[in-house]
């Protein structure tokens, strides 16, 4: 991270104080209102379960109240009573009792639509009915059902018999019900004078649940405490494996509504249990399908927000491009400056910290351009000054003119060597003077030289030998202005000393891209510590004044390391006895603009 | 016929000296006329006609640039040259103007005044410079060719003054001196002779007088370059690296493995 760059870290940044909140906000809205539907729900499906739970004791408390009915009727007990006996074991009522029995059941039946039927089982297996004799056999085994054996275990209490099909109909398809049954028992003698048993129709539960609303009956199942079915509807659709599993769950005997993990998916469970019958109101919904709303928020949600961070990103990029991209740029500068390259600016477009850095960054290359050129150009002024200063206190042309003179005078005399001093000084002062080009070809150079060294022979005459060895193709490379003379005079100073002769090279060479110009003497030479001492002054910075031993060879190393660069410069080797050796080296520049075949400036 | 020149100088001393240069020349140039400012220069232009006029610059009453201009009126191609104290440009620019032959800086240099006037000469005269005495003249007699085992015993001198004198004084002109002849004829002559550049021939004996100094001495690096013919060490360095591949350092201790 530490690596990244400046734009990666703000569009990151930016990136992240969009996605977190928005992310975190959509998250909170989905679960908070998932919750709530959830709550709503299981609310709305614990009353109507609790109803249809209420509806269902009503009528079985009508169904408990019927079924002692006949204890308290002394014919009925009295018909019962008679076959209970055991000489009327194979005794079948009479058709007056049957009669009796009938009307007496179609009386507790009366009005009571969800009845299918009323049966008194005396104990000699005989069955008393309201159902049509066409649809009953009244004589029939009934002590291996089921259904018998729960109402003898009950000992007289009345019980709920789930779902099943009575043996004594004789329907062409056997219908399913549902019965509320006891032992019926003599009040006096507590014997069991038979059964009452009322069949009720499933109806029973439809009508109750008919008021209850498709899709929060999704699946309602009725079941006893000991988990068995007694109605089940399915409001919605769901796989077989499911529905099994949803019935094989066996849930508690008490009130309660929860999320529960059934068959690998979620469903909101809602039980009402009632205390009466022992009966259980389940109600199970599919999370997924209360969530149906939720979900489509959910997506809407994550679209808005995926819609937001796209516009967001974009957004940041623009901004994290705009306000890094004038950094960008002055680091690009600052790395040029760093080259050495001072001549940089960066253009300023606001007034903010980076606007305000920008403006540094210029004031800062401009003054140290300035600086530099400062350093630089002052020392070419100040040779200017005292150029200035020069002819300002003695008139050139009064100089060339009295020089023109004492040449033709010379002349006049047939005085031909001091005809040539003369015009050589007159040379020398005119290219010293005169010009302020900084480069000029290298000829003229030489030409000057070859005039200081011609005034220098007039001076040592045969002591004094020069050599000049130069390519002819090297003439026409620019050079700086007065590079050699302080060579020149050097080599002839030392390398003549006190000597009877003395030898001087000046050549010049081109190898490659460079210009070596070189200055060698045969005189004293230096030893390997005093060429190290003068290595060492030649980098060292020019003194302000004073001290001028060397300054000359100073000043010209130090113009041409200033003007072309470390790689360019003054080298001096030697050998003590042997004499030394100065090479200029100097980059090959194209030749000099405005210098032609007629320089006749100077 | 001798070229009549108009000098035209205030100072006596200087035109004194003009006339005697004049004089020592050959018998081409003769100073018909001398005047010591332009108003008596163009008198004198009223009366006579020189082929060349010789001006000052500065002088009383007239000026040499005015004075050039009023000849210029009068005589499109008369040649002028000037002689001044000023290197300034502004007078430069106009003597160019006028369409002078010559733009002369005081002191005057001889050999230039001189070759000032040949030129002028030439000009005046086309046949003259024509001739073909006058180039052969120039030349002199050190155009002699050589042929055969000749030429072959003056390139095997060659060779052999270049072996022995390394550190010596080596330049073209030289060695032209040394057999006396033409130095771009030596050099054709070599090259035709050897197939190999004089120069490159140079080098490459001086390079291996170094690989010598280098293997069998403790010289210094400047000695070695010096004495194999080197003024500059550095160049010496450049050179020997790219003949021998490697540094003088280098090749010294690959060849006195012993010392180091």
């Amino acid at each position: 991270m530490k690596r990244w760059s400046l734009r990666k870290k703000m569009l990151t940044m930016f990136l992240l104080l969009i996605a977190v909140p928005l992310s975190l906000q959509g998250l909170i809205t989905y679960y908070e209102f998932a919750t709530t539907i959830e709550r709503r729900t299981a609310d709305s499906t614990t009353q109507i379960a609790g109803q249809i739970n209420r509806n269902l004791d009503r009528t079985l408390m009508e169904m408990q109240r019927l079924s002692l009915m006949p204890v308290y009727d002394q014919r009925v007990l009295m018909i019962l009573n008679k076959y209970s006996l055991p000489e009327n074991a194979r005794t079948w009522p009479s058709l007056d009792e049957r009669e009796k029995m009938f009307l007496y059941i179609s009386g507790l039946a009366y009005n009571r639509p969800e009845v299918k039927g009323i049966q008194l089982i005396a104990n000699n297996g005989f069955i008393f009915t309201n159902v049509d004799s066409s649809r009953m056999q009244f004589s029939v085994d009934v002590r291996s059902e089921d259904w018998y054996r729960r109402i003898s275990e009950a000992q007289g209490a009345w019980v709920v018999i789930p779902q099943h099909k009575p043996n004594y109909y004789t329907e062409n398809e056997p219908q399913t019900y549902f019965s509320v049954a006891r032992l019926i028992r003599e009040p006096d003698t507590d014997r069991i004078l038979g059964i009452i048993k009322i069949d009720l129709k499933l109806d029973v539960f439809r009508n109750i649940l008919s008021n209850v609303r498709a899709e929060e009956k999704c699946s309602l199942s009725i079941v006893n405490a000991s988990n068995e079915l007694f109605y089940n509807e399915s409001g919605c659709r769901l796989d077989a494996a499911t529905m099994k599993s949803l019935h094989e769950v066996e849930l508690p005997n008490e009130s309660f509504a929860r999320d529960m993990d059934i068959g690998g998916r979620r469903f909101l469970t809602v039980v009402d249990y009632s205390d009466f019958s022992g009966l259980k109101v389940i109600s199970f919904i599919p999370v997924s399908s209360l969530l149906k709303d939720t979900v489509a928020l959910r997506n809407f949600t994550l679209f808005i927000a995926g819609v937001f961070l796209v516009i967001a990103g974009i957004l940041a990029v623009f901004f994290a491009y705009r306000i890094s991209e004038p950094l960008v740029r002055l680091k690009k500068k600052m790395m040029l400056v760093e080259r050495g390259d001072f001549q940089q600016n960066v253009p300023v477009g606001s007034q903010d910290e980076i606007g305000q850095l920008g403006k540094g960054f210029n004031r800062m290359t401009g003054e140290i351009n300035r600086l530099v050129k400062e350093v630089y150009e002052i020392g070419l002024k100040e040779k200017e000054a005292e150029l200035a200063a020069l002819q300002s206190q003695i008139n050139p042309h009064f100089i060339y003119n009295t020089l023109e003179s004492i040449n033709m005078m010379a002349i006049g005399k047939s005085n031909y060597d001091v005809s040539d001093m003369v015009t050589a000084l007159g040379k020398m002062l005119r290219y010293t003077v005169d010009k302020y080009d900084r480069l000029v070809p290298l000829s003229e150079e030489l030409d000057w030289v070859a005039s200081y060294v011609k005034i220098q022979q007039q001076r040592y005459g045969e002591r004094l030998h020069v050599v000049f060895d130069v390519e002819e193709d090297v003439r026409q490379l620019p050079v700086p202005k007065l590079l050699l003379q302080p060579l020149v005079e050097n080599a002839i100073v030392h390398g003549i000393g006190d000597k009877e002769q003395g030898n001087v090279w000046i050549s010049a060479v081109r190898f490659g891209e460079q210009l070596l110009l070189t200055v060698r003497d045969d005189g004293a030479g230096m030893t390997e510590e005093q060429i190290g001492h003068l290595r060492a002054s030649l980098s060292q910075p020019l003194p302000d004044g004073g001290h001028k031993r060397g300054l000359a060879l100073r000043n010209i190393a130090q113009r041409l390391v200033m003007m072309f660069g470390a790689d360019y410069g003054l080298e001096v080797d030697g050998s003590p006895g042997e004499g030394a050796a100065f090479t200029i080296t100097l980059p090959v520049m194209e030749r000099i603009e405005g210098y032609g075949d007629q320089n006749i400036a100077g | 016929m001798a070229i009549k020149i108009l000098l035209v100088e205030d100072e006596d001393i200087i035109r004194t000296g003009l006339k005697s240069i004049i004089a020592q020349l050959s018998g081409d140039f003769e100073v018909a006329g001398e005047a010591a400012h332009g108003k008596e220069a163009l008198d004198y232009l009223q009366k006579e006609m020189p082929d060349l006029i010789v001006t000052d610059i500065r002088m009383r009453e007239m000026d040499g640039l005015t004075l050039a201009a009023k000849v210029r009126e009068r005589y499109p191609h008369m040649p002028i040259l000037i002689i001044s104290g000023h290197g300034d440009f502004e007078y430069a620019r106009q003597a160019i103007r006028y369409g002078v032959s010559d733009y002369l800086l005081k002191p005057i240099d001889r050999l230039a005044f001189v070759t000032a006037l040949e030129n002028v000469r030439r000009r005046l005269e086309p046949a003259l410079a024509a001739r073909p005495g006058q180039a052969e003249s120039e030349n002199d007699a050190e155009e002699r060719t050589v042929k055969g085992d000749d030429g072959r015993r003056l390139i095997r001198k060659v060779k052999e003054y270049i072996q022995a004198n390394p550190d010596k004084d080596l330049r073209l002109q030289t060695l032209a001196e040394v057999v006396n002849l033409n130095p771009a004829y030596l050099s054709q002559l070599f090259k035709q002779e050897t197939k190999v550049n004089l120069s490159d021939f140079i080098t490459e004996v001086r390079i291996d007088r170094a690989k010598y100094l280098l293997a069998n001495t403790d010289l210094k690096i400047y000695d070695v370059a010096r004495l194999a013919g080197y003024q500059s060490p550095k160049h010496f360095m450049l050179v020997f690296k790219q003949l021998a591949g490697t540094t003088p350092g280098a090749y010294r201790e690959e060849a006195q493995p012993q010392k180091f």
